[in-house]
């Protein structure tokens, strides 16, 4: 029940942050909105595991029986993902300053404008 | 045993990295390596195989090799040798040679592995190395181009995440295996979230941008090898039944992408932009036909594209300029031969792979399609008339040693793919198609003119591909 729940609004999260890409003509908060989506996806992710039980993963006694775990799968593949999220926002950003000191500004249009100029 | 196709480039790249201060150790590294992958592809041959590393059953991740990985995995190496070897006597330090390395060992996973995460993974490996590759130049267009790519193609992946998510849902497995059972949902998302890297036109309007604009070395590895990512896996997961319903879809989008591409190519004026555009052309054609065929086009695209990607731009960096309009008789001979070789092979001339590969998904298409198919490779031959006609300088001109042989290499696999594969049933047709396109190109020579790149802004490429997922969606619950 409380999975399901996770799961829409993760997918909520992750149409908000497309949205607020689409929307805003400045760099920076176009990455961060680009951060919303992946961490929702995070979030699905986490809502899948969750859909087998919600004690965290961890057997304590050797002869073990309770039921009630969280899938590890998930939860071990989505840290590679969250890894790789981190790496691309950083080189995004790095990015980012290196176009800030070019063109002294960090405003989508004005930018291409500026590189369109720069064509002739 | 197969695996060490991608785990010996990575650590010998990861030891590069570490000594990259000292530009030889790196360079030798990087042809170890080639050498490695070579060796242990010679051995695979013929061989079709699929294990999982460990013994983790569906849980592992699984890795395979067959005939469809074969094209893919040579052209990786062909590809790397020539581009390592057209780069030794320009300044790159050794930080370049270490990516390249690397880069080496993570198409090398993408093409084996049988593991939808493990997709994922190499997959954005190669990508954040391309992305570094292409603002290596450090222009404000390079880096502007790198992070344009950079926002959708992220952006792109967090629906495949999606996507794959949903399948794990279902079968409790990110094995190849259970894309058999699997509802319309995740395969649109895993398609849209994959298609964003492959090159066809609507999808991908960071393209033109990116490959133009990018290095002389980097270009042919954007263009022939990280596109061909993409490629591979649609052909690959085209083979599964939940995907069988997508088959029209991508017959109507590849068509399409081929026609819009050459008529895009047609007005371009500079040199790196004709190919640039015409990779949205010639990915349209492979994904088109998504087959075994076209598997074998996605190898001969990529060594020809590579070649003339590289002709071009040491052109380029001789003349100090890409208008093709300014190269008019300053084009040495020894420049003109390897970039007639490479238009001849995009024509689809007799005797090259792009005749061999060519015939191969013409005859896998029936319909409308091929008509439209047809149209894109007389296009194809009025853009390269261009190339053709540039005229040539009589001026001496010493070229070094180690551009012949990355040139060499490339058009010694052009002929040998051509020879070997040649059939004479459809030469009268390619004959035709060069013989009508011709006289064509002197006919429209003065009517055409760059068209607007307004589609190429980012909003706008944005929008584009989220209007196609859309529409994906709603075909879907329709």
């Amino acid at each position: 029940m409380i999975s399901d729940v996770v799961i829409y609004t993760s997918l909520v999260g992750a149409f908000i942050g497309t949205l607020g890409m689409l929307l805003t003509s400045n760099l920076i908060k176009k990455i961060l909105a680009l951060g919303i989506v992946e961490t929702s996806v995070t979030l699905f992710f986490v809502a899948i595991s969750s859909k087998s039980g919600t004690k965290a993963p961890i057997i304590q006694s050797v002869p073990f029986e309770a039921e009630n775990f969280a899938d590890p799968i998930p939860q071990a593949v989505i840290i590679t993902s969250i890894v790789i999220g981190f790496a691309i926002l950083s080189l995004l950003l790095a990015f980012t300053i290196m176009l800030h000191n070019r063109f002294h500004t960090v405003d989508v249009n004005l930018i291409e404008n500026m590189l369109e100029g720069e064509e002739e | 045993m197969i695996i060490y196709l991608s785990i010996i480039p990575l650590l010998l790249g990861g030891l590069s990295l570490a000594l990259h201060r000292r530009r030889k150790i790196a360079i030798s590294l990087t042809f170890a390596s080639l050498i490695a992958s070579a060796v242990i592809l010679l051995f695979n041959l013929g061989k079709d195989f699929e294990a999982v590393i460990g013994d983790w059953g569906m849980l592992g991740i699984s890795i395979g090799y067959d005939e469809f990985s074969l094209p893919f995995l040579l052209a990786v190496i062909v590809v790397l040798a020539a581009v390592t070897l057209n780069s030794l006597h320009k300044s790159y330090d050794g930080f370049f040679y270490a990516l390249i390395t690397l880069l080496l060992g993570s198409l090398n996973a993408v093409f084996i592995t049988r593991d939808l995460f493990n997709v994922y993974v190499s997959f954005e490996l190669a990508s954040i190395i391309g992305f570094i590759l292409i603002a290596y130049g450090r222009e404000g267009k390079q880096i502007w181009a790198t992070v344009k790519y950079m926002l959708i193609a992220a952006l792109g992946f967090n629906f495949y995440l999606v996507g794959i998510g949903l399948v794990y849902l279902k079968s409790g497995t990110f094995s190849f295996l259970a894309l058999d059972y699997m509802d319309r949902l995740p395969a649109a998302l895993i398609f849209t979230g994959l298609s964003v890297k492959s090159g066809l036109f609507l999808l991908s309007m960071w393209l033109p941008d990116a490959h133009a604009n990018a290095g002389t070395e980097i270009s042919p590895i954007l263009s022939g090898l990280m596109v061909k990512i993409e490629d591979y896996l649609v052909i690959r997961f085209l083979q599964y039944s939940s995907f069988e319903w997508l088959r029209n879809f991508y017959l109507v989008i590849g068509t399409f992408s081929a026609v819009a591409g050459v008529l895009f190519a047609m007005n371009a004026r500079k040199a790196k932009d004709v190919l640039a555009y015409h990779t949205f052309s010639q990915i349209g054609f492979i994904i088109a036909a998504s087959n075994m065929a076209a598997a074998w086009h996605a190898f001969s695209h990529a060594v020809f594209k590579g070649l003339l990607f590289m002709t071009a731009g040491n052109i380029k960096e001789r003349l100090g300029t890409q208008k093709i309009s300014e190269w008019k008789g300053k084009v040495n001979i020894k420049e003109f031969l390897p970039l007639i070789v490479g238009s001849a092979a995009i024509m689809g001339t007799p005797l090259t792979s792009g005749f061999v590969t060519k015939n191969g998904i013409m005859d896998s298409i029936s319909g409308p399609a091929k008509y439209f198919l047809i149209v894109a490779s007389i296009g194809t031959v009025i853009s390269f008339s261009k190339l053709i006609f540039v005229g040539i300088s009589k001026e001496k001109m010493k070229q070094r040693w180690n551009i012949s042989l990355g040139y060499g290499i490339m058009v010694f696999t052009i002929f040998a793919h051509g020879i070997i594969g040649f059939d004479t049933h459809h030469t009268l047709d390619a004959l035709l198609m060069i013989a009508v396109g011709i006289p064509l190109y002197f006919m429209l020579k003065s009517f055409l003119k760059p068209l607007p790149r307004i589609l190429e802004k980012l909003d706008n490429s944005f929008i584009l591909y989220l209007l196609l997922f859309g529409v994906m969606l709603s075909v879907i619950i329709i």
